[in-house]
């Protein structure tokens, strides 16, 4: 037995020395991989406002005011009183390559009394178009069109400043 | 243990993404809407308060009248006793009106005004007044007050202001608004009477009164004027509120035009109610032409404001008439300046008027016409500018017996007209021949008028002369 294991050993080692039994041929194959990410983003813009006052009436008025970054509009309401409707027309645009998707609309109605109406509804200026509400998907250089609606009911009180915040949450649109 | 570690590893491994953030990171923003709504106010307050019969040191004489205000008109008049007077006076809170009556007696009268305006930011409308509590919503309504509750009525108001459904604007003064007061046999001796009036005004867009409704009759006028003219005569517009019985028509007239005027330029109306408007207008310093203009009847409360009357103003160019007599002219029997006369101012005179004082021509007329033997006239001038209406010419003159014919040419500062042969009129007769110069001679504007020259001319078989009273162009024109 050690015989065998010795002849073994020694002819491996001549093969090993000879390099005739594992001579062979060898490639190597690189795969280069780049990735080149979307962008992703959503800006603002803001119509004129109007509101339900008869014609002959002007006395209060309602305003946007759309932030540097366009992500933001500061809405002002002025001389406000019970039983108006005051408009604000909002656009939202897909301004990434990414698509996105509106994934909620948080309304903060601050310290406006119960009987405030405050929403983002369709715009009518604009049937049939992208709307701004949860779950409207856009595509690059797509819009969504919607408005801003307050009316104050008989609990606003007179000389009275009100805040509220309206949040357009949106994310990518595979992650809603 | 082993199997342990396997299941814990994953929650180890989930742990540690939601940590790093590297396994749910999204792309996402937030857009924000950042509000602030500030409201108005709606507010009013008493501005003035004035009556007849002020306290003293600025007393005057008690004022009288009937119970329950009968008449006959004006309903109350001034006694020859002074005791009694008036205090009324805006109170601290500007929305109260306290009134006082001291030393009166029954029958004492007092008639109050008040003024108010909108001094808050929203529109609004006056629903009711509340004397001394009791509640006033009519035009003309009558309250009594038992002011110290024994169960007698101790005053009477009378409410004269149509005021509720009246709308004002932030910053409008409401109108003139009175009332009548009365003291009844009812009223406690030895007291001082006293009330207090208010108004109440809601948002505008909460009354429940009827809205007015504006009504124009007619909706389109026209005057027609001649320039330096006298102005038209003024017509009448109907301005009704053709509205239900409540409403309150408190109407005002604007127009675009400084020569339209209205008068009134508001008032208030209740339903079913109306008045004329009287509409002039000045055409003073206007030049001729055709003018529009618009006058517009508004009541912001009114379900159909504004609404409008269209006037048109024509104003036609003033026609003036001038009787031209000769200012010069010349009387020639030859071709040298020895034949022929000149006409004198004396001469000239002869020919103004149809007075038989008759200038004759200077050489007896040749048997045959001759282009050198003439008499011509000239004429006074119009104005350069003027348009030539109608140009005739009046002709007056008498023959001799052997005058046999006679002619007329014109001149009309370019050429001579063909020849006008004048009917012979009896000898010694005078006879007037009318030319119509514009239709006849084409004498149509201010050149030919000023240049106009009248040439007569005749022959006489057996050398006689004529004689020539009357030589007048007449002339209408427009400036």
């Amino acid at each position: 037995m050690k015989t065998a294991m010795g002849m073994f050993g020694a002819l491996m080692l001549a093969l090993a020395i000879t390099g005739v039994a594992f001579a062979h041929w060898t490639d190597t194959l690189v795969i280069n991989g780049t990735v080149n990410t979307g962008t992703f983003g959503a800006e603002l813009s803001v119509g004129e406002g109007y509101d339900n006052e008869p014609p002959d009436k002007n006395v209060s008025y309602i305003s946007g005011t759309l932030g540097d970054d366009k992500k933001s509009i500061t809405v002002t309401v002025n001389n406000a009183y019970p039983c108006i409707d005051y408009w604000l027309p909002i656009d939202l645009h897909c301004v990434g390559s990414v698509p996105l998707i509106i994934e909620s609309i948080v309304v903060d109605r601050g310290n406006l009394p119960e009987d405030t109406t405050l929403e983002i509804v369709a715009d009518p200026a604009h049937p049939g178009e992208n709307v701004i509400a949860k779950g409207t998907q856009l595509h690059r250089g797509q819009t969504a069109y919607g408005r801003l609606h307050l009316h104050l009911g008989e609990n606003a009180a007179q000389g009275q400043t009100y805040t509220f915040t309206v949040t357009i949450n949106v994310v990518q649109w595979n992650y809603a | 243990m082993r199997d342990i570690r396997l299941a814990v590893l994953p929650v180890l491994l989930v742990a540690g993404m939601l940590l790093t953030g590297v396994a749910f990171a999204h792309w996402s923003e937030a857009l924000l809407l950042t509000g602030s709504v500030a409201t108005g106010v709606l507010d009013w307050q008493f501005t003035a308060v004035g009556h007849l019969d002020p306290g003293p040191p600025a007393s005057v004489p008690d004022y009288h009248c009937r119970d329950n205000f009968e008449g006959p008109p004006p309903y109350y008049w001034m006694g020859d006793k002074d005791v009694g007077y008036t205090r009324a006076e805006i109170t601290d809170d500007a929305h109260v009106i306290e009134v006082t009556l001291n030393n009166v007696y029954p029958s004492y009268f007092n008639s109050i005004s008040v003024y108010f305006k909108n001094t808050g930011s929203v529109p609004l409308i006056i629903e009711k007044a509340l004397i001394d509590g009791h509640v006033v919503m009519g035009w003309n309504e009558k309250v009594r007050l038992d002011l110290n509750g024994d169960g007698e009525n101790d005053l009477e108001i009378w409410w004269k202001a149509n005021i509720f459904g009246l709308q004002l604007e932030p910053g409008e003064d409401g109108p003139e608004t009175s009332f009548w007061v009365h003291v009844l046999q009812g009223a406690p001796w030895g007291a001082s009477l006293g009330f207090t009036i208010q108004l109440i005004a809601v948002q505008y867009n909460f009354s429940e009164y009827p809205k007015p409704t504006i009504g124009l009759n007619p909706t389109s006028l026209t005057f027609d004027a001649v320039v330096g003219g006298s102005n038209p005569s003024p017509q009448t517009v109907t301005v009704s509120n053709t509205g239900s019985a409540g409403s309150l028509l408190h109407w005002t007239a604007t127009d675009d035009a400084t020569w339209l005027f209205e008068s009134p330029t508001s008032g208030i109306l209740g339903g079913g109610a109306s008045q004329l408007m009287t509409v002039s207008v000045d055409i003073s310093g206007l030049p001729a032409g055709t003018y529009a203009a618009t006058i517009t009847v508004s009541d912001p409360n009114a379900t159909n404001s504004p609404q409008t009357v269209s006037v048109i103003l024509n104003l036609q160019p003033a026609i003036y008439s001038a009787n031209l007599h000769p200012n010069e002219g010349v009387d020639r029997w030859g071709k040298s300046d020895k034949d022929k006369k000149d006409l004198t101012e004396e001469d000239l005179n002869l020919l103004e008027a149809s007075d038989d004082n008759w200038y004759r021509n200077n050489k007896e007329w040749p048997n045959e016409y001759k282009d050198d033997h003439y008499i011509e006239f000239g004429f006074e001038n119009i104005s350069p500018g003027a348009t030539v209406l109608s140009a005739v010419l009046k002709f007056e003159w008498k023959r001799a017996g052997t005058v046999d014919n006679a002619r007329l040419s014109i001149w009309n500062g370019s050429s001579w007209s063909s020849y006008y042969y004048l009917p012979l009129p009896s000898p010694n007769t005078d006879t007037i021949v009318t030319l119509d110069l514009k239709t006849g001679y084409g004498i149509d504007n201010a050149f030919e008028v000023n240049n106009l020259r009248v040439r007569f001319q005749a022959t006489d078989g057996g050398g006689a002369y004529t004689w020539h009273d009357w030589v007048e162009v007449q002339v209408t024109y427009q400036l």
